[in-house]
């Protein structure tokens, strides 16, 4: 799996990959904090607190250029469609 | 004792049966003697009436019943008639033999018991060495002492029991082990099991039993309910791998890999743990290096061990993966600067269910276990060197095998 931009392959790390991933499967939906954490807990057998889950968040954005996620305040984050 | 008074009643039997036959033989040939000494006295007093009839008749009677006038004659031809009693003394001559004879056969006979005896004696202590010997077995005492180098049959015998015995032992004591590790084993699997379903039932119960818990109080414990059932879910997958290399069912379907895939996959399988932990895994494996082996068994193994070396290490920090062959076996190394672990922790850390002292506190102890279990099946070892503060490096190695 391979996140493409204008012709060029974004390096993601592995769970970068699977947390957008993750966002593009519930698409125009919210994908909670808790969802993160627990499916963080999944690939990785490790226990994250919500601080990880910003920094994780926070480094996709900066690696895509574009904001393409949308921040639900005090919920978790939603990929729209149309953007 | 019994069986010897027997033995000594038969062999007395058999003396008297030779003392008879001797006697009755000795008898037998006094009368051929007798006989044919008698028919020659007949026919040469026949031809002596025959040819000297000038010879009465009554002195030939004489001479015959032992009435010697003619002591000088007979001497001058040479026949001495004190000693060479002609019938009447010959029986008193036999007996005498018969006498001589009955002696020599008791002497003998009584020789062939004391050396009998002697023999049994022997026999016996011989015995008696044996039957000690498996006494002290029978103590625990497997010392063998070899003072008895000789090839006799008894020797042979004692050093043949020896052996049995100890095999016995031996095999008695494993079978007491096996059962005894399949206990622990079951105690400890059906701890790791209940442990988390007790758990579960609890969270249950509490989300049936208040049906007001407000929403993030049920979301979280959904959530820890469906972690401990994926932990369940693991354990068993996990030991029924085990149990099948237990029960030797487990069938490799060996290919040649290259060493560096191998290397790559079991990296792959745990990039997002080691993205999270924020360490850096590096292959340094030649292209050139194959393995004969079952690739995802052993990717498997070694991804287990790559998982374990990445848990423990630093942040920032690398685990480096190195991979060489040797004409003797090829050899996977991997190297990590954690915290290391004490020595208490590398004599058990492949041993099932054990956890280190830094162990996460979901692990179960079941992952090294399962790697060594696995490349064990692929005629490998793996080893573990460690010091505390400077790192673990775990060591594969798979024998290279003639047929390969």
């Amino acid at each position: 799996m391979e996140i493409y931009k204008e012709g060029h392959v974004i390096a993601l790390t592995s769970l970068e990959l699977k947390i957008l991933s993750l966002l593009f499967t519930n698409i125009n939906k919210v994908v909670s904090r808790n969802t993160l954490i627990e499916s963080i807990w999944q690939w990785t057998g490790n226990d994250v607190n919500e601080n990880t889950v910003t920094v994780y968040l926070k480094r996709i954005r900066e690696k895509l250029g574009e904001d393409i996620i949308v921040t639900v305040k005090g919920i978790g984050y939603r990929i729209d469609e149309d953007k | 004792m019994k069986i010897n008074r027997k033995y000594a009643a038969v062999f007395a039997g058999l003396v008297c049966i030779f003392l008879t036959a001797n006697i009755i033989l000795f008898h037998y040939e006094s009368e051929q003697y007798r006989k044919s000494t008698n028919a020659a006295l007949g026919s040469l007093i026949a031809e002596i009436q025959d040819k000297y009839p000038d010879v009465s008749e009554t002195d030939i009677i004489q001479i015959l019943n032992g009435e010697t006038k003619q002591q000088e004659l007979t001497s001058k031809y040479g026949i001495d008639l004190a000693n060479d009693s002609i019938l009447l003394q010959n029986r008193s001559i036999t007996d005498k033999y018969y006498i001589y004879s009955s002696l020599l056969i008791l002497i003998f006979a009584g020789a062939g018991v004391v050396i009998f005896r002697r023999y049994q004696k022997y026999e016996n202590n011989k015995i008696n060495d044996i039957i000690h010997c498996l006494e002290e077995i029978n103590q625990k005492n497997y010392e063998l002492v070899m003072d008895s180098n000789d090839e006799s049959d008894l020797a042979i015998l004692k050093n043949e029991l020896y052996k049995t015995t100890i095999m016995l032992k031996e095999e008695s004591e494993n079978a007491k082990k096996d059962k005894s590790s399949i206990k622990t084993s079951m105690e400890d699997i059906s701890h790791q099991l209940k442990t988390p379903l007790t758990s579960i039932s609890i969270m249950l119960d509490n989300l049936m039993d208040d049906p007001d818990m407000d929403q993030t109080t049920r979301n979280e414990f959904i959530a820890d309910i469906k972690r401990e059932t994926m932990n369940i879910n693991f354990l068993v997958q996990s030991l029924l791998k085990l149990s099948r290399f237990d029960i030797n069912s487990v069938e490799f379907n060996n290919q040649l890999n290259s060493l560096k895939d191998i290397a790559e996959k079991a990296v792959q399988n745990n990039a997002s743990l080691s993205d999270l932990r924020n360490v850096n895994v590096t292959v340094d494996v030649s292209d050139q290096i194959y393995l004969n082996c079952d690739l995802n068994w052993q990717v498997e193994a070694v991804s287990n061990i790559v998982k374990d070396s990445v848990e423990h290490s630093p942040d920032g920090s690398t685990v480096r993966i190195k991979g060489r062959q040797t004409k003797l076996y090829t050899e996977v190394q991997i190297q990590d600067s954690g915290s290391g672990m004490d020595e208490e922790d590398k004599k058990h850390i492949f041993e099932r269910f054990y956890k280190g002292k830094n162990a996460s506190k979901d692990g179960v102890g079941i992952g090294l276990s399962l790697a060594k279990t696995i490349i064990k099946n692929n005629n490998g070892t793996v080893t573990v060197e460690s010091e505390e503060g400077t790192g673990t490096t775990f060591t594969i190695r798979y024998m290279n095998l003639l047929e390969n």
